[in-house]
């Protein structure tokens, strides 16, 4: 798998004024105190890749993009993208990058969509012959056919994202950069995008590196999470990989068509309401499956009705962010 | 009074900003009085008095403040202003408020300072006549300014933009109101469409009631014409505010 | 250049969606131009009452404003909106878009937001300039007219120099508004003058500290035949350079400014 980015004892750190004080210390003196961003992180992401970030508010996510993307300078430490440093290489290296920033818009506040892509079709010297596609593809894919000749200011925020996400990409950029890409919208809009994202990537291996605080997103996108917390990695593994080493349990709620007293069963512990009708399972998957469950259940009742719960994934880092790892 | 205190806090903010405020002050008056050094400079007696002219007139200008369309017009021109009609403060209050705050805080930070720095000009060559009157003429002043910036505000509804409106007053006022060249100095023409308007009554008539270049038999005369003016604008603001009202209920703004 | 063609096609875009608004438009034009109609006003005013202002009569000091007003507006075409006020660029996070794309930054700019409300003044000064012309046609020769067009350029130049420094000041302070008006606006104030009339100390920092005087007042000395000294008629001639070395100083403070901005050796 060819290597796209490289981050190597990556670090940031920024000073800012000190705050508080009285009136005359604040007109004739300023005191600076260090944030450490980001501190010593290491990973590299392989092309191809659906990488998602994860992190509290303040944990150093954006720092990190950022980095990636050439508009900041580490501190110290290393990143490669496409094998050059970012900020050096910054007008190379932004022919083949996207971005795609949830919470600020970077179309023309007053032109129309289509103008503002031949815009940037001529910034990406993008041929256009790939213009012509891609701008079937969006308006088939994206429902930007409606709005096309629309100014940016009178878009809904679901359109003007799907607009952002398309000249994200117009130019067939190799590495695209998703930071909060489906801040506000319904789920109609983020279901869309999703499922656009993931075409992007099959079609077109376009690796994907997405922040979010939706943890759908992630858990629908991603094939990769990273959890950064207080400017280091706490999580990097598979998103299987994290579903299974922390989804010990399940919560399985049966409705059965005759009440059952009691269940003993090797590894799932039960209570039941109304009177052994209703009956809710914890199930330890270290000692058996929700399936064999089941198959015990049915041989004392009927199941009419049955539930399973995994453990969301969102539970999982709403975990590790109270307890740490 | 809430408002008031705030936005105080809010003007003095930035340190920098209030230091190169002040010396914006000072180097635009002292261009001014440059200028008219060079003109006069066969006729001392002018000097002196373009000099106290001119100083006195950038004190007066730091009454009266056009914040007041802005803060207005931008919550007419969205019709936002309908839903600050739950609040127990007028539109207008608030505003104004706000504006005495900005007022007081510029008089802090520029004006006490001009006055310090061109203290030995103002003192020098002493001939200030009819205080009471003057303090009476500026704050009519500043009530008729207020009206007329803050009609403006309100006819925000019709224009939605009002920057430009805003500016054409401004620059009438620039070259009409006394402030810059006093109207005496104006050609014939010039002088007579100034005396026909409103604006003259912001510096002109009170500099000159202060330098004792008034026709004081008529200074009565011109306080009448004064608070018809101020009534006419406080009517045409109730009749603005009502249709501005009126729109932005029903459209729901 | 493909930079002049990508900005042809975004000035098409912009008055496309702009006359979406002519009302707008028009009397924001109109307020401008009404504006410095009021200027020239008080400039007559004065010389009427005056006769002259040190042998300035007014289509001296029409040719003088003139340069001023009509630099100040073409660098305010292109760089007031975006650069000028480079402090919102960055708290928007514009900048950070700019940055993403394959293209300067400042060029990105430029096409990001085209200063329409400075063709009022554009066409208030023709209109005032040409007529002054009009009027001393007698003191114009070919090269007169071949070096108007000259320091017409090198006080665009400076403008656009002043206002791309000015902006980049906020990759350092936080609201470099203040300091601009001061500097930029209220400095050169003194240039809407004869400088002849104020003590030399100001001449002198309006030449060697701050070029204001660089744009107008030399070039006007040169055009009107009131060049008296040596130094005078120097910095008249070489405007156009003086323009291009201070453009060039823009530039390298503004990415000076931009490696700040990302952190690099700051």
């Amino acid at each position: 798998m060819q290597e796209l980015i490289r981050v190597e004892a990556l670090s940031r750190d920024y000073r800012v004024a000190k705050r508080g004080g009285g009136f005359l210390k604040f007109m004739f003196s300023r005191e600076f105190e260090t944030i450490h961003a980001v501190s010593g992180i290491h990973f590299t992401i392989s092309k191809g890749e659906l990488a998602g970030f994860v992190g509290p508010n303040g944990a150093g996510k954006s720092t990190t993009i950022k980095m990636m993307s050439g508009i900041l300078v580490p501190t110290s430490g290393s990143v490669a993208v496409m094998g050059n440093d970012p900020f050096k290489k910054r007008k190379q290296n932004a022919y083949h990058i996207g971005v795609v920033f949830g919470q600020r818009s970077q179309l023309w506040w007053d032109l129309p969509i289509g103008d503002t892509f031949t815009l940037l079709k001529k910034i990406y010297k993008v041929q256009d012959d790939i213009y012509h596609r891609n701008v079937g593809l969006f308006k088939e894919y994206l429902d930007l056919e409606s709005i096309w000749n629309q100014p940016v200011r009178q878009l809904s925020l679901g359109q003007r994202m799907r607009a952002e996400i398309a000249a994200a990409i117009l130019h067939n950029p190799e590495l695209l950069f998703l930071d909060e890409p489906t801040i506000g919208l319904d789920i109609v809009a983020k279901r869309q995008i999703r499922e656009f994202i993931l075409k992007l990537n099959r079609d077109y291996q376009t690796t994907v590196v997405l922040t979010s605080h939706d943890m759908k997103d992630i858990e629908e996108i991603c094939g990769r999470i990273i959890l950064i917390d207080k400017g280091a990695i706490v999580v990097d593994c598979p998103m299987r990989e994290l579903k299974n080493s922390y989804n010990k349990t399940a919560v399985v709620k049966v409705n059965l068509n005759r009440p059952v007293a009691e269940f003993h069963i090797a590894g799932a512990s039960g209570a039941s309401e109304l009177d052994g009708l209703k009956w809710t399972f914890l199930v330890d998957k270290g000692v058996t499956t929700t399936g064999h469950l089941v198959f015990e259940i049915s041989k004392l009742a009927e199941i009419a009705d049955i539930e399973i719960k995994e453990r969301a994934v969102e539970d999982i880092i709403h975990d590790i962010y109270k307890n740490g790892v | 009074m809430h408002f008031f205190k705030i936005s105080l806090k809010n003007s003095i903010v930035y340190r920098w900003s209030v230091l190169f405020s002040i010396i914006g002050s000072i180097l635009y008056v002292a261009i001014s009085l440059m200028l008219w050094r060079f003109l006069y400079r066969n006729d001392a007696d002018m000097i002196a008095y373009m000099t106290k002219y001119t100083i006195v007139s950038n004190i007066i200008s730091m009454f009266y403040a056009r914040g007041i369309s802005g803060r207005i017009g931008d919550k007419v021109a969205t019709g936002a202003f309908a839903t600050d009609l739950i609040r127990p403060v007028h539109l207008f209050t608030m505003a104004w408020q706000m504006e005495l705050a900005g007022i007081c805080a510029n008089l802090l930070m520029r004006g006490l300072p001009v006055i310090l720095v061109y203290l030995p000009f103002l003192i020098a060559n002493a001939g200030y006549y009819n205080l009471f009157a003057v303090f009476l003429s500026v704050a009519l002043g500043h009530m008729l300014f207020l009206l007329i910036y803050s009609l403006l505000g309100f006819s925000a509804f019709i224009l939605i933009e009002i920057w430009p409106f805003r500016r054409l007053i401004d620059d009438t006022i620039r070259l009409l109101a006394g402030g810059f060249i006093p109207l005496a100095i104006l050609p014939a023409f010039v002088g007579h469409i100034a005396h026909a308007l409103p604006f003259r009554f912001l510096y002109s008539f009170p500099l000159e009631l202060l330098f004792g270049k008034a026709d004081m038999d008529k200074a009565f005369e011109n306080f009448a014409v004064l608070i018809v003016w101020i009534s006419v604008f406080g009517l045409l603001n109730a009749l603005m505010y009502r249709q501005a009202l009126k729109k932005a209920v029903v459209q729901g703004g | 250049m493909e930079f002049l063609s990508i900005y042809g096609s975004y000035v098409k875009m912009f008055f496309k969606a702009r006359m979406e608004y002519r009302f707008s438009f028009f009397s924001g034009m109109f307020a401008n131009f009404y504006c410095y109609f009021i200027t020239y006003a008080t400039i007559w005013v004065i010389t009427r009452q005056f006769g002259a202002i040190d042998g300035w009569k007014f289509e001296d000091m029409t040719m003088l404003y003139g340069l001023n007003l009509f630099t100040y507006s073409i660098a305010g075409v292109l760089f007031w909106y975006t650069v000028f006020h480079l402090d919102e660029e960055i708290t928007s996070g514009n900048l950070d878009s700019y940055l993403i794309r394959p293209m300067g930054l400042v060029k990105q700019m430029i096409c990001r937001r085209f200063g329409d409300t400075f063709l009022g003044q554009i066409v208030v000064t023709l209109i005032f300039m040409v007529s002054a012309i009009a009027k001393i046609d007698y003191q114009m020769t070919a090269f007169s007219y071949v070096y108007l067009a000259f320091a017409v350029l090198g006080g665009v130049l400076i403008q656009s120099g002043a206002m791309i420094i000015l902006g980049s000041l906020s990759f350092w302070l936080l609201r470099s508004s203040d300091l601009a008006d001061i500097v930029y606006y209220d400095m050169r104030t003194f240039v809407h003058y004869p400088l002849s009339i104020f003590p030399a100390f100001i001449r002198i920092v309006l030449t060697y500290v701050l070029p204001w005087a660089i744009i107008n007042y030399y070039p006007s000395l040169i055009i009107l035949n009131k060049v008296q000294t040596t130094e005078e008629f120097v910095l008249g001639i070489l405007s156009p350079v003086i323009g291009i070395l201070f453009f060039l100083l823009s530039l390298f403070v503004f990415n000076r400014g931009l490696r700040r901005y990302s952190g690099s050796g700051s």
